[in-house]
């Protein structure tokens, strides 16, 4: 019965109060719990924005550190005019393209690019992405249909 | 013998059974209905709603049938739930199946994830504003992470006695992906936004994909050490995935050690939400906060992705907003055909997943960071 006469407003409070969100401490509960979530991924975002950053680096690193010990180890592969890994003009990369060949026997006539890429690191050439990459786009790789290529030197 | 028989059957359920045995049934009869015929979320509703029938089939108390009983063959299997147990096994079976590669091509993308969960607390203050415990709270608000697992994690934490009702809220709402979020995503995005195209992804490393597991590990763990028996399995899991080198351990946790989690989690869920512990005004705030958080948690990632958009120089498409929530792959699916809606040209699926991914990380952060705050009270 004292619930008909209570003015609505006294029930509106009953059912939610803004009063017991400050004493359970709620809104500092929400403010800092946004802010770390938010913080934390946004620092995770951050951090793996830089990774590609920081593998190149290695990469690049690990590259100049296979040349200045590399030309007894890859010999057999590069010849005595050894081309530079990182011309990627044409006649640059006929030269790679050759050296490519002559290490990619194994893997046939006509190849996956995963498999060439994966005989290219197996024998330590340099950038082997970058270099399969360009070669395709100038036309030393030609596709032969169900993801395979063929050289085209 | 006639007294044999009619004690027999005074202790039959078809005897024992009250009008809200029948109504649990028919909740399960639906979800079961979903699942089988409508396709909704199959492998999470069919064993949750044959687990209600299951669990609300009326038995005499005290036999060690039920699954609050002691020494009930359930009780046991529930064990998994109350201890945080298949939640981390399932996270761990998600982290190897998960490919963060679209997230590692766009890593502003994970900062979608993070906003949707401004969802998260603010149904946390709606629900303290309501009257609920803080414990219980801060598992309701958890629902606005739209992770069942990680609900279910961090209410058997904080208030099992209300497992039932949140793990049923936070899977109904899954389920209901493709009814409730399409509406908040047209009406906060204009058209001109809708039809906004994200760039083509960028090949990611191998290296690159390994690296993500470790760093996770080091900052989401260390930030939040609530936070491990979810984040921990799970970028263990996706380590697995990316080393190559433990492929079949990989293999065995997205398939088989998952789906045995997966089975026994959903039926003993179902099981729990028997009809005199289900059954109770509580239920109701706690369904009804579920949809606000759901609907917020939408909401608060579209408008941030707008908001983005206002500083930075290569536009996001704000629907990719919705996405932030961590219910895998639902939310990413209906961002991808709201936008085919307007252009079937432009496909954001693969935006989405990365959104997607980082919103289970989030979510479990936010669970973490929750439990942290819940430790002194």
């Amino acid at each position: 019965m004292a619930d008909n006469t209570r003015p609505k407003e006294d029930i509106l409070a009953d059912l939610f109060s803004f009063q017991r969100i400050a004493a359970e401490n709620g809104w500092s509960m929400a403010a800092l719990g946004i802010l770390i979530d938010m913080t934390c991924l946004a620092l995770l975002a951050l951090i793996i924005s830089r990774v590609p950053k920081v593998v190149a680096l290695l990469d690049r690193a690990s590259t100049l550190f296979q040349i200045e010990k590399g030309p007894d180890d890859h010999k057999p592969e590069t010849g005595e005019d050894a081309p530079a890994y990182d011309d990627f003009s044409r006649e640059g990369l006929l030269k790679i393209g050759g050296i490519y060949k002559e290490c990619a026997t194994d893997i046939g006539e006509t190849f996956p690019l995963s498999a060439l890429y994966d005989v290219s690191q197996k024998k330590g050439l340099p950038h082997p992405h970058l270099t399969i990459k360009s070669m395709r786009e100038a036309g030393l790789l030609l596709p032969e249909g169900d993801g395979k290529f063929t050289w085209n030197l | 013998m006639l007294n044999l028989a009619l004690d027999f059957l005074n202790n039959t359920g078809f005897f024992l059974a009250e009008y809200r045995h029948f109504v649990m049934i028919a909740v399960g009869c639906t979800f079961v209905y979903l699942g089988t015929a409508k396709s909704f979320e199959p492998l999470l509703l069919i064993p949750i709603g044959l687990g209600i029938v299951i669990g609300n089939v009326p038995f005499f108390k005290g036999f060690g049938l039920g699954v609050y009983e002691d020494n009930s063959v359930l009780h046991y299997l529930y064990f998994g739930v109350t201890s945080g147990l298949y939640p981390s096994i399932v996270f761990l079976g998600l982290g190897a199946m998960t490919d963060f590669s679209s997230l590692l091509s766009m890593p502003k993308l994970m900062l979608l994830g993070a906003a949707a969960q401004i969802g998260v607390f603010f149904t946390l203050l709606s629900a303290l504003g309501l009257g609920f415990l803080p414990k219980e709270a801060a598992a309701v608000a958890i629902i606005g992470g739209a992770d069942g697992p990680t609900s279910i994690f961090l209410t058997a934490k904080l208030a099992p006695h209300l497992i039932g009702p949140i793990a049923i809220a936070a899977y109904s709402y899954m389920a209901l992906i493709p009814v409730i979020q399409p509406p908040i995503m047209r009406l906060l995005t204009t058209r001109r936004e809708r039809l906004i195209k994200m760039p083509p992804m960028r090949e990611v490393s191998r290296l690159e994909r390994l690296i993500f597991p470790v760093v996770g590990i080091f900052l989401c763990c260390f930030t939040a050490p609530a936070s491990i028996p979810l984040l921990g399995p799970f970028f263990f899991g996706n380590f697995l995935k990316e080393c190559g080198q433990a492929e079949r351990l990989a293999q065995s946790a997205r398939t088989v050690i998952m789906d045995a989690a997966t089975i026994f989690l959903g039926m003993t869920v179902g099981a729990s939400t028997q009809a005199d512990v289900f059954l109770i005004p509580k239920s109701i705030g706690i369904f009804a906060l579920g949809a606000i958080a759901f609907a917020v948690a939408t909401a608060s990632g579209v408008l941030f992705a707008k908001f983005f958009n206002l500083f930075w120089k290569e536009k996001i498409n704000p629907l990719l907003g919705a996405s932030g929530v961590s219910a895998v792959p639902g939310s990413a699916r209906e961002v991808h055909l709201v936008g085919q809606h307007e252009d079937p040209s432009n496909y954001l699926l693969m935006h989405a997943m990365a959104c997607n991914a980082s919103g289970v990380i989030g979510s479990a952060t936010a669970a973490g960071i929750l439990w942290s705050f819940m430790l002194g009270s």
